[in-house]
């Protein structure tokens, strides 16, 4: 994959692997069931999704530059 | 995948090894899918984070942060919990600060200002991104450090009924 790629991917995609990582670490990190650590970084996945859109809409709805 | 078994005490050398290759406390204790699992996630940020930034990104400098705080590199205080893949830029840190020559053909050196610059104008933001996934790789290795230490934060239901059981066997008695 070259670089000029990379850096013309929409920067917002590179927050979906940190959000995957972060919220299976983060619930393997407090369970040590298989079936409690999906099911919790599923719910932190979606949280965090939430919140980031939501922020993110919050934003754009502010900016009057739009 | 089998569960996992929780570490019966605090173990320093866990924690060690869980700081020193991401997962590999968890293997050491047995327990091998976290150990894979804290593996892929962590070193996965971090190397993904450092081919994003061309491995220019991991670097440190022995610097007072007080009198040159520009120069300070506190990105590396997140990056160095990943341990053994943010280990080179230590060891170049310290021999340039040494006055001696770079080991490892300079990988993870300090960039000079120019090739720093020029990343910025190539790559754009895509820079600092690469700066986050490797610092979030490193915050991500605490909690695993954490668990290979003391156990998970909140005991699984399969691990916490039979101690709950026991606890009120002897309440009993």
């Amino acid at each position: 994959m070259t670089f000029a790629a990379a850096s013309s991917i929409n920067i917002y995609w590179y927050a979906l692997p940190i959000m995957i990582a972060i919220s299976l670490v983060h619930a393997a990190s407090r369970y040590d069931d298989w079936k409690l650590i999906v099911s919790h970084a599923i719910r932190l996945f979606v949280l965090i999704l939430l919140i980031v859109v939501g922020t993110m809409a919050l934003v754009l709805i502010s900016n009057t530059q739009v | 995948m089998p569960v996992s078994s929780v570490p019966p005490n605090p173990s320093i050398k866990a924690a060690f090894l869980a700081w020193f290759i991401p997962g590999l406390g968890h293997i050491y204790q047995k327990r091998y899918g976290k150990g894979v699992l804290y593996f892929v996630c962590i070193v996965g940020l971090f190397v993904w984070g450092a081919i994003l930034g061309e491995g220019k990104i991991v670097y440190w400098r022995w610097v007072n942060p007080m009198s040159r705080p520009d120069d300070f590199r506190l990105t590396y205080i997140c990056q160095f919990f990943v341990g053994l893949p943010a280990l080179p830029a230590l060891i170049q840190g310290t021999l340039r600060y040494l006055d001696l020559s770079p080991i490892l053909w300079g990988w993870m050196d300090v960039p000079s200002q120019n090739v720093i610059n020029g990343m910025y104008a190539r790559l754009g933001k895509v820079v600092d991104i690469s700066v986050l996934y490797t610092q979030l790789a490193g915050l991500a290795n605490v909690f695993a450090i954490c668990d290979a230490y003391a156990g998970p934060a909140a005991a699984s239901a399969g691990a916490s009924k039979p101690a709950t059981a026991a606890v009120a066997k002897e309440a009993k008695a």
